[in-house]
């Protein structure tokens, strides 16, 4: 038989039939406009005994819409399976893709179709058309409009109206704001039983129809609340709701959500609570009335007829969605609520810092305190995830509104804001006062000071961790002290820089020909770098605070960005001795200590040494000892002498200056004693003098050590 | 876990290839009827079953070429050098009955000829063989080739028995043998008569599903085996969810045909009731012809019966009639058997558009 068809995709579907063998053509119709396709699908490949009862051949009814998926008709009586629609008229349709139409349009033809149609019969069959890892179906279909909610508890809410391009949804709002929006009595049923079967059911058009589509008598659970809404005349909220007037509470719309758990097989606890809401009736009144209720003279509600009408009532389905809570962000973010309740403070909220923290804020992440003493400016935009609106403003002020902009104003995820740098004298009890409270204090100002000021003076026993960025904004340096503190921010920045003199690949980390804008130091602020780098960065840096509470221990991260790839470099924090002489703190690293006891050893009955890297901090009066260089070739090496020769040495410390831009320098000379006695030989004594002599011009106290059998002793010499 | 069972299509002649989940196959017969010319539509089995190295289990029901053609040139076999290049299939163990054993009426140089050879010779060196049935001249022959019987008597099978199965074999199958019996091996008339008939039952999960193989079996053979299957409360090992129809769809199966031409054959009481034995949705599968008032066999009268005696929800399949698409050849009638039963295997066209060669192209 010849059919001639209007559109080009009913004729493909023919022509594709005759060549696929999917199915036999039955006829082409013209239906009130719309061609309808009617063919037997098969034969199939339908097992003995199928699961459910799909024939071998299946006649279906296929009619193409404009711009958009055919639907295809199933016979009437297929049974309720997954992946069907049943609409309200009782006809059957296949859902064939659980995917949008336009994320398949472009290999979209009838072959593609037609084999989905079978595709589709013979999972059924075998009950295997819904995969396991796939969510589970909502109980009843899907609707455009919806409700956005947050968790209010009470049963009034206050709903604005939106209009999108293709549906409203009604969004809670404040109550007290009676200029705007309607009330609603917002009445929930929770649906005892679980439901297995993961089919989605037909959509009730009425009370009656809805209450039938449950085992449980919701009805009867609905009217019972009618006192209860009643009864809000004589609280407070009925002044502040309905401004005392009667008529506006029985104008009150009303709302009933259903939840339902699904499980899926028998006997296990819910997979998900689906929950749908219904616009139960126009008004509060209306709705009694049906219930067979009156209010009385006496100003109550009393029943006064059996409920006749109610059944008929018909609703509207609404799909449920609530209102984007930190809590909900958590959720989103698969993140855990005792992370959610984390307390921390953040120091910087510049590039780096407004990323990280717009990171932490969209997850729910944690329970935050900003300080930061700077304004926005236009400069900052480039990168800052702040916009024109806050130029001028207070960057932690302004993160903080964001944050509220973001929750609806309800959450307070940043729970404090400083508005003064750290080092502030008149703020300093309240800094104080809000590290001491938390469990992490996340230092993103790139600034070495703060850093060193934060680690020696304010973190008292909280953990702290520094972010920075190096000048040309390649990469991410990440300091973690230890959960104890004894290795701390100061002491990993020394062993940060020691990495990058030990790596060679990264002595050019520092290296910067950028053009610097303000100041300049060795972290990267407000210099050139692509807003690229500080996405990604940012992502680590956050992804990394999450990650910190699992380990005690301290480390020194690097991550580098070079052609679209990240390199990682990972050092265990070490623990540096502290020693006080002449007024001043050393602290000297545990490894580099072991080092030289193993080249003395080495080395013996000769003496050996070498030269001391490090570097002061005239604040706090700390001279690090980070490495060494070893004993040059043209050293001369006796049991009772050492004279630490010349040959590269010149090389080696401009070197490592460069790569550290000066953060590393010479400090002075190591040497060891064949014998126990680490005390200074008249000869040390000169040496540490002609170091001194040295070192003083750049302003340095001289720096001797001298290494015996079990211990170490170090000489500084001041001004 | 799932087994696959290919009738393919032959003409009058039979191959079924059983495939377990564990990667085994077991071959019920072995006719490579194909001519090579371009109008055959019988399919090439020497070339769809030559990637396979070893078969687990060859059986041959009987003696007849149309079960056995082309087997001397496919199979590796052991008896003689001429049959052992590299490329041949080799057998695992080797089924035929003593009948077919001890065949004397056999063409020389035919395949049936060459396929006893090699049955006797695995005897002699007892192994790698099932023999189907004990008649008294089996064991003259043994005596006259001074084999001790006690050293065979684990290779010969007796009807109404459960083989023991190699454990490669065992986790998914089950054989019961109805047929051939050892009074029905002596002074045969027909080689068709004590053919193997043989109840495969495959295991998924909870799902038992049984393959009656039948070879050509006469309809007085099948009465016999209804009797004594009754008498001996064995009825479920004759339950069919899918009955290989014995002999080419012939009304040998069902009954005698009589004098008069009949639009519909009346099988036996017996044969009515074995056909009674199919489960929900069964198939039963004819390797034949295309049935026409003409054809014999396939004799029209008897495809009429077995759809008339089974219940409308069994499938009738003829190998030569499996065409997917208008104007094609036949392909092979594939099930794939599981937990949910069996399935016939649709043909796909990518399938089978990439199964074959491209139409030739060039200037001349």
């Amino acid at each position: 038989m010849d059919y001639t068809c209007k559109t080009a995709f009913a004729t493909n579907i023919l022509k594709n039939l005759s060549a696929t063998g999917l199915g036999k053509l039955v006829s082409v119709q013209d239906i009130d406009g719309a061609e309808v396709i009617t063919i037997d699908i098969g034969p199939m490949e339908i097992p003995q005994y199928p699961v459910y009862l799909v024939k071998t051949i299946e006649r279906v009814n296929i009619i193409s819409v404009d711009d958009d998926l055919p639907v295809v008709y199933c016979r009437d009586d297929f049974p309720i399976v997954p992946h069907l629609n049943v609409l309200p008229d009782g006809r059957k349709t296949l859902c064939l893709f659980d995917v949008p139409f336009n994320d398949i349009r472009y290999t979209f033809n009838a072959s593609m179709f037609l084999r989905r149609i079978v595709y589709w019969f013979e999972q059924t069959a075998r009950a295997q058309l819904h995969q396991a890892d796939q969510p589970l179906e909502p109980y009843f279909p899907g609707t455009c409009d919806g409700l956005i909610l947050s968790d209010s508890g009470y049963p009034f809410v206050r709903l604005k109206r939106i209009k999108t391009l293709n549906s409203i949804l009604y969004k809670e709002i404040a109550l007290e704001n009676i200029t705007e929006g309607r009330v609603y009595i917002l009445l929930s049923a929770v649906i005892k039983k679980n439901y297995t079967k993961n089919i989605i059911n037909r959509m009730p058009q009425t009370l009656g129809e809805l209450d039938d589509a449950f085992e449980e008598n919701i009805l009867k659970e609905l009217e019972t609340r009618f006192s209860e809404i009643w009864a809000v005349k004589q609280t407070s909220l009925y002044k502040t709701i309905f401004q005392e007037k009667e008529t506006e509470l029985r104008n009150s719309g009303v709302l009933l959500a259903i939840r339902i758990g699904l499980s899926r097989s028998e006997g296990e606890e819910p997979e998900r609570y689906y929950i749908k809401a219904f616009q139960v009736s126009d008004t509060f009144q209306s709705l009694y009335q049906a219930f067979g209720y009156h209010r009385s003279k006496k100003n109550k509600l009393e029943k006064v007829k059996p409920a006749e009408d109610y059944k008929n009532i018909s609703i509207i389905p609404f799909e449920m969605f609530y209102q984007f809570n930190s809590q909900f962000a958590t959720f989103l973010n698969e993140g855990t609520i005792t992370e959610h309740n984390d307390n921390i403070v953040q120091i910087g909220l510049g590039a780096l810092g407004s990323q990280i923290a717009n990171n932490c804020i969209r997850a729910g992440y944690g329970n935050w305190t900003y300080i930061d003493p700077d304004a926005l400016y236009p400069h900052n935009l480039a990168r800052h995830c702040l916009n024109q609106d806050s130029i001028g403003q207070n960057k932690a002020q302004a993160m903080q509104q964001y944050a509220n902009l973001l929750f609806d104003g309800k959450d307070n995820i940043i729970k404090a804001v400083i508005s003064s740098d750290i080092f502030s004298k008149s703020e300093q009890e309240k800094i104080r006062a809000s590290i001491s409270e938390a469990t992490l204090v996340v230092d993103c100002t790139a600034s070495v000071a703060a850093e060193r000021y934060l680690s020696h003076e304010l973190a008292g026993k909280t953990r702290s961790v520094s972010f920075f960025m190096n000048p040309t904004g390649t990469a991410l340096i990440m300091l973690l002290e230890s959960a104890d503190r004894s290795i701390t921010l100061d002491v990993l920045e020394m062993q940060y820089y020691r990495l990058l003199i030990r790596e060679k690949k990264l002595w050019h980390h520092l290296k910067s020909d950028r053009k610097v804008l303000y100041s300049s130091t060795c972290r990267g602020a407000s210099l050139v770098y692509p807003q690229d780098n500080a996405s990604i960065f940012s992502g680590l840096c956050s992804s990394a605070i999450k990650q910190i509470f699992s380990s005690p221990n301290a480390t020194v991260s690097m991550w580098v960005y070079d052609d679209l790839s990240i390199t990682r470099y990972k050092k265990i924090g070490e623990i540096f001795q502290e020693i006080n002489c002449n007024g001043w703190k050393i602290k000297i690293s545990s490894s580099l200590i072991t080092q030289m006891y193993d080249q003395r050893r080495n080395k013996l009955p000769n003496e050996t040494g070498g030269v001391l890297i490090g570097a002061y901090d005239y604040e706090h009066n700390i001279c690090y000892i980070v490495d060494i260089i070893d004993s040059p070739s043209d050293s001369e090496e006796y049991p009772n002498a050492y004279v630490r020769g010349h040959n590269g040495l010149l090389k080696q410390i401009e070197r490592l200056e460069e790569i550290t831009i000066g953060n590393l320098t010479y400090i002075g000379e190591w040497h060891s004693h064949p014998t126990a006695s680490t005390q200074p030989s008249k000869y040390d004594l000169i040496l540490l003098k002609s170091i001194s002599d040295y070192t003083l011009a750049q302003g340095n106290p001289g720096c001797m050590l001298i290494v015996g059998d079990s211990n170490f002793s170090v000489y500084l010499q001041s001004i | 876990m799932s087994q696959t069972l290919t009738f393919y299509p032959l003409g009058n002649a039979e191959t079924c290839l059983l495939e377990l989940g564990n990667g085994a196959k077991l071959l019920f017969d072995y006719a490579a009827m194909y001519d090579g010319s371009t109008t055959d539509t019988r399919y090439d089995i020497k070339k769809e079953l030559s990637t396979i190295k070893e078969f687990d289990v060859v059986m041959f029901s009987h003696a007849h070429d149309d079960h056995t053609h082309g087997a001397s040139e496919f199979f590796y076999l052991d008896h003689a050098k001429a049959y052992q290049s590299e490329s041949r299939a080799k057998i695992k163990e080797l089924w035929v009955s003593a009948a077919f054993l001890l065949d004397t009426d056999l063409e020389n140089q035919s395949d049936a000829k060459i396929i006893r050879a090699e049955a006797r010779h695995r005897l002699k060196n007892k192994y790698g063989i099932k023999v189907f049935a004990e008649p008294d001249s089996l064991e003259k022959w043994l005596t006259d080739h001074e084999i001790d019987y006690d050293d065979v008597s684990d290779l010969i099978i007796h009807a109404g028995q459960v083989i023991n199965l190699p454990d490669s074999l065992n986790e998914e199958m089950q054989v019961f043998v109805h047929a051939p019996f050892s009074d029905d091996s002596e002074d045969i008339q027909d080689k068709n008569d004590p053919s193997l008939v043989l109840q495969v039952r495959l295991f998924n999960n909870e799902r038992e599903t049984n393959l009656l193989i039948t070879g050509d079996t006469p309809y007085q053979v099948l009465d016999k085996i209804v009797d004594i299957s009754q008498a001996n409360s064995n009825e479920s090992f004759l339950a069919w969810d899918i009955y290989d129809i014995p002999h080419h769809c012939s009304y040998t199966g069902l009954n005698e045909k009589g004098e008069k031409a009949v639009r519909i054959i009346t099988p036996t009481d017996n044969v009515q009731w074995l056909l009674e034995q199919a489960t929900t949705n069964a198939h039963m599968v004819a390797s034949c012809l295309k049935i026409t008032e003409e054809t014999s066999p396939p004799h029209m009268c008897a495809k009429r019966a077995y759809e008339k005696y089974t219940s409308p929800d069994v499938k009738f399949l003829a190998t030569m009639e499996h065409i997917p698409f208008s104007g094609g050849k036949p392909t092979p009638i594939k099930f794939v058997i599981d937990s949910f039963g069996v399935t016939l295997k649709q043909d796909r066209m990518q399938e089978v558009y990439f199964k074959k060669s491209a139409p030739r192209a060039g200037k001349q």
